[in-house]
């Protein structure tokens, strides 16, 4: 598949610091791409710089074939952006913001502002000024503002910063929804991984300015240990047989603890049974990227 | 391709949805229209000439010498108006009431006003998108940053031109009202280089007005540049409206140097070269529109290239 935006060794030097060092990855339509790492990594900079707020040091960003160097106006055309919060005009009517940026590309009509209006679910307060709405109306009038040229490549900062959690579930169907219906790619960061976990495709982890690993989520919860926990009679019996298959049990009233691949749960539920033990349930939990994330950024120290 | 005036739409649109613009606009004429119930009621020059006025005339003319004796500082003035008197005795032009142009080109000094206003306006356009965050939005368009910066620039010298139109209009409306218009064909008569001039009245107050316009063009043009390098609406606000009340002080100050001429404010008034008394007598129209000119072009680059070329990086 060809990829719709490309950073190729993207260099940022502010002053003296080396913010963003040789970043390089594709993104693919249909996909949501999680950006995730600590603040001050250089999220938000990479951001500035593929919406063409900031310059880079050396380097190339190339959306659907278009140079942000060289010609930044093609670029800019599939490109819809929140960076950082969705500042609008407080002064203004949602409705009149949108006109407002909808002015500012070719062929967006009155029908397409409606249409947007409809789809992030604004209809009824559109009119009303922009300092009266919540932190989640500006967040989805924000994405109004993103969508209206119909881009190829949807950009968002930290779309769930201050949402609610229903907000943040709504927020989530819809960026699912955006890629999958539309074959919009959307690009989306957080520092908060269980978040990026449970609406993206691939994540790439910056830390320090660096890309350390781009990794699918499927991927990654597949090749997962699963921690699986036993409630069965009498739990001395489970005991003995879970040490037969792995090294570390953690028994806990009636219930055994133990972590292990996911297509070795079917042998011990076996060989419980046979042993005739009283199994009440067995419960298993996927081990998050959590760790992997925590062992890759390690120190956790900004430099 | 997005047009320019399809930018300018938008920050005019921007400009007329904050409270504070119809502030100052409400405000303005509110200045307007009591100072000329104040001209009416209180000031009203009721020195009225009769059939004799050759004889009036003669009689002032007398009387300011004597005064002329008495107080040396107002010689000046007073030699310049002993001068017009002798000049409508000699002309047989009679010397007509306070009209409704009179009013007109009196207002002149509102001007001053209206270059305060778009101060404000020019000081906030640029530095008010960073503040409010929204020249993230602004600037991630298919749209140059030149033509941004350009619809911005034109926009305030559209509102500036909007509050010249108004006053002129208002004046004249109010003047009409209040005093008649009278004629505007009425001869207007002035000093120039020692020699009295005589101007239709209207034409007269049109010059006066675009004089005027030249000193707002240049410190609109100021607290642009001061909004775009810095980002501060307040510290455009703030050096513009200083340079604007101090300006005459500073060329006085240097008056001495070499360079003085060179000084943004020796040449902003175009008048004194009609009055033919110009701050350092070597100054001369030509050279003052060129340094005006050159100025102008100075601020100009210094908004574009910054604007343009700068990061837009975290607040």
């Amino acid at each position: 598949m060809e990829s719709i935006m490309k950073l190729q060794q993207v260099n940022k030097t502010i002053g003296s610091h080396h913010v963003i060092k040789d970043l390089s990855f594709d993104v693919y339509p249909g996909e949501v791409f999680g950006f995730l790492g600590p603040n001050g990594a250089g999220k938000t900079t990479t951001i500035r710089m593929m919406v063409g707020l900031m310059s880079m040091s050396s380097g190339d960003i190339v959306i659907d074939g278009h140079s942000i160097h060289k010609s930044r106006k093609q670029a800019m055309k599939h490109i819809g952006a929140i960076v950082e919060n969705p500042e609008m005009y407080p002064f203004m009517s949602g409705w009149k913001n949108l006109v407002h940026f909808a002015r500012m590309t070719d062929g967006v009509t009155t029908e397409r502002i409606r249409e947007v209006v409809r789809l992030v679910g604004l209809t009824n307060r559109i009119n009303d000024k922009v300092h009266k709405y919540s932190l989640g109306m500006r967040q989805r009038l924000g994405i109004a503002q993103a969508l209206l040229h119909r881009p190829s490549v949807l950009i968002l900062d930290e779309p769930t910063n201050g949402l609610d959690p229903s907000g943040m579930k709504e927020i989530r169907a819809y960026i699912r929804k955006l890629a999958k219906v539309e074959n919009v790619a959307v690009i989306v960061s957080s520092h908060i991984l269980s978040e990026m976990e449970m609406m993206c495709d691939r994540i790439g982890v910056i830390h320090n300015g660096e890309l350390i690993n781009i990794q699918s989520v499927e991927e990654a919860t597949a090749d997962a240990d699963m921690e699986v926990t036993i409630e069965a009679t009498p739990i001395s019996v489970v005991e003995r047989v879970l040490r037969e298959e792995v090294e570390q049990v953690m028994t806990k009233n009636d219930t055994c603890q133990v972590v292990l691949e996911k297509d070795r749960i079917p042998g011990i539920t076996t060989r419980l049974v046979e042993s005739n033990v009283n199994v009440y349930s067995i419960y298993t939990q996927k081990k998050t990227l959590e760790d992997q994330f925590l062992k890759v950024i390690g120190d956790g120290v900004i430099e | 391709m997005v047009l320019l005036n399809r930018l300018i739409q938008n920050e005019w649109m921007k400009l007329f949805q904050q409270r504070s613009t119809w502030i100052m606009i409400i405000l303005f004429a509110c200045l307007i229209v009591g100072y000329a119930l104040f001209m009416t009621t209180e000031a009203a020059p009721s020195e009225a000439y009769g059939e004799n006025w050759k004889q009036q005339l003669q009689e002032e003319n007398e009387q300011m010498r004597t005064d002329m004796e008495d107080t040396p500082a107002t010689a000046d003035y007073m030699g310049e108006q002993i001068r017009l008197n002798e000049y409508r005795i000699q002309n047989n032009i009679a010397p007509d009431e306070f009209s409704g142009w009179n009013f007109v080109q009196e207002n002149r000094m509102f001007v001053s006003l209206i270059s305060l206003f778009s101060i404000v306006i020019a000081a906030g356009t640029i530095a008010n998108e960073f503040r409010w965050g929204s020249i993230k939005l602004l600037l991630i368009r298919p749209v140059s940053r030149t033509k941004i910066l350009a619809s911005k620039f034109i926009t305030v010298l559209l509102f500036a031109m909007m509050m010249l139109v108004g006053l002129f209009l208002l004046s004249m409306a109010l003047g009409a009202i209040m005093f008649g218009l009278g004629t505007w064909t009425e001869p207007y008569l002035f000093i120039q280089d020692g020699e009295v001039r005589e101007m239709t009245i209207m034409g007269y107050s049109l010059m006066q007005y675009g004089f005027s316009s030249v000193n707002l063009l240049m410190m609109v043009t100021f607290a642009f540049m001061i909004s775009s390098v810095f980002r501060n609406s307040a510290l455009a606000i703030g050096t513009a409206i200083f340079l604007m009340m101090t300006g005459n002080s500073i060329v006085t100050f240097f008056s001495d140097k070499a360079w003085a001429k060179y000084i943004l404010f020796a040449n902003t008034d175009l008048n004194q070269f009609v009055r033919g008394t110009p701050m350092i007598p070597e100054l001369t129209m030509t050279f003052s529109i060129s340094v005006l000119a050159v100025y102008f072009a100075l601020f100009i680059a210094a908004s574009w290239l910054v604007f343009t070329k700068r990061d837009v990086a975290s607040t």
